[in-house]
């Protein structure tokens, strides 16, 4: 297996909520999103929400989390907004700590399948943590070739995402 | 920049937004890049000196702890050398195999989940793999995924935790992990890079 990074976005003004990788290459087995980022929200907890080619009305997402003092899970479809929960730092959570999150998109360019997402991760700043695991399907079996990141307000200034792609063995097909 | 490497797909197929498609360093070998593994024989590790140049780090381990009492303990580590009541903390997900908890602490230095310790079944391996996310970064406190697994044959814990480490807004040039490892441990420190890295 091998990654390769095909873009980066950095955010530089707190004046945008959303970013989009656009046209993404086809030619990978899958992708893989990894993210830093704080939303300027007027909460301590915000919400970010993953899209993807034209997400469908269908999808479903599941989570496991924890916020340091309960383990727990919801479930909640179809949504409209893709993979969503406030599980990000907000403009109120204590400053300078920062989500950090890792997201596997596999299969992403099948064209017989609907894809299944994974998310996974946290952010602690001293006061208040949280930890996931997500599942969201993308119900709809369109290859994407995009995934749109929002949230709520606007990304702080330094929120970084990086897009990979990710190739299968072409002797083992690992 | 040397020129070693120019596989005729990438003529063919491309990768538009990528840069540095020439480049053997980037492209042959791609975001991943092994830094160094070290197999500690009844030792602590520090991976020192560690380069500025990725976006992430990622370390897989392989081990159990050698000395401290009991079928489980963690694997307790820090940055740059510095241990400071408290401003180590984290926030933790696991389960033992009946149901999840979640729990936050802090420390003078990150533990992470479950490792097996001294007393576990001879001949088994707890693993973990952890990311470091922005490492470099001279402005802002570090986020850490710390996903561990201790399998006790019998027994044993899953535990998924973010930490962050609110000593100084340094760039990460050390991770300093304090266990006592028993011979057939293994870490592996890897760099991740992004576009134009």
């Amino acid at each position: 297996m091998s990654m390769f990074p095909i873009a980066t976005f950095t955010a530089t003004s707190s004046a945008v909520n959303v970013y989009t990788f656009s046209n993404i290459p086809q030619n990978f087995t899958h992708l893989q999103v990894r993210a830093t980022l704080r939303s300027v929200a007027s909460n301590p907890v915000a919400t970010t929400y993953f899209q993807f080619t034209g997400t469908p009305g269908a999808g479903y997402n599941h989570i496991l989390y924890g916020d340091g003092s309960s383990a727990a899970s919801s479930n909640a479809g179809p949504l409209n907004y893709g993979s969503n929960f406030q599980m990000s730092p907000g403009g109120t959570s204590n400053a300078n700590f920062w989500l950090a999150e890792i997201t596997d998109i596999l299969d992403y360019s099948n064209t017989s399948r609907n894809k299944t997402i994974k998310r996974f991760g946290g952010f602690e700043d001293g006061t208040r943590g949280r930890i996931y695991l997500n599942s969201y399907l993308y119900a709809a079996t369109t290859a994407i070739d995009s995934v749109t990141i929002s949230t709520d307000t606007g990304f702080a200034v330094g929120t970084t995402f990086t897009l990979y792609g990710i190739n299968s063995s072409t002797v083992t097909g690992a | 920049m040397a020129i070693s490497r120019f596989a005729a797909s990438r003529v063919t197929q491309g990768l538009p937004k990528y840069q540095s498609a020439w480049d053997q360093d980037s492209v042959a070998l791609g975001a991943i890049h092994p830094i160094q593994t070290v197999y500690p024989v009844g030792a602590a590790v520090d991976f020192l000196n560690i380069p500025q140049g990725y976006q992430d780090l990622m370390v897989v381990i392989k081990g159990r702890d050698l000395l401290i009492p009991g079928p489980n303990t963690s694997i307790y580590w820090g940055f740059n050398g510095t241990a400071v009541a408290g401003d180590n903390n984290w926030c933790e997900l696991y389960s033992g195999g009946t149901s999840a908890a979640s729990s936050r602490s802090s420390a003078n230095q990150l533990s992470a989940g479950y490792f097996l310790g001294l007393n576990a079944t001879a001949g088994i391996f707890s693993s973990a793999v952890f990311n470091i996310m922005n490492y470099s970064s001279s402005t802002t406190y570090k986020t850490v995924l710390m996903q561990t697994a201790a399998d006790a044959n019998g027994s044993g814990f899953v535990d998924f935790s973010v930490g962050s480490v609110k000593t100084s807004t340094a760039a990460v040039t050390q991770l300093n992990f304090r266990n006592t490892f028993v011979a057939g441990s293994s870490l592996t420190l890897y760099g991740i890079k992004a576009v134009g890295q």
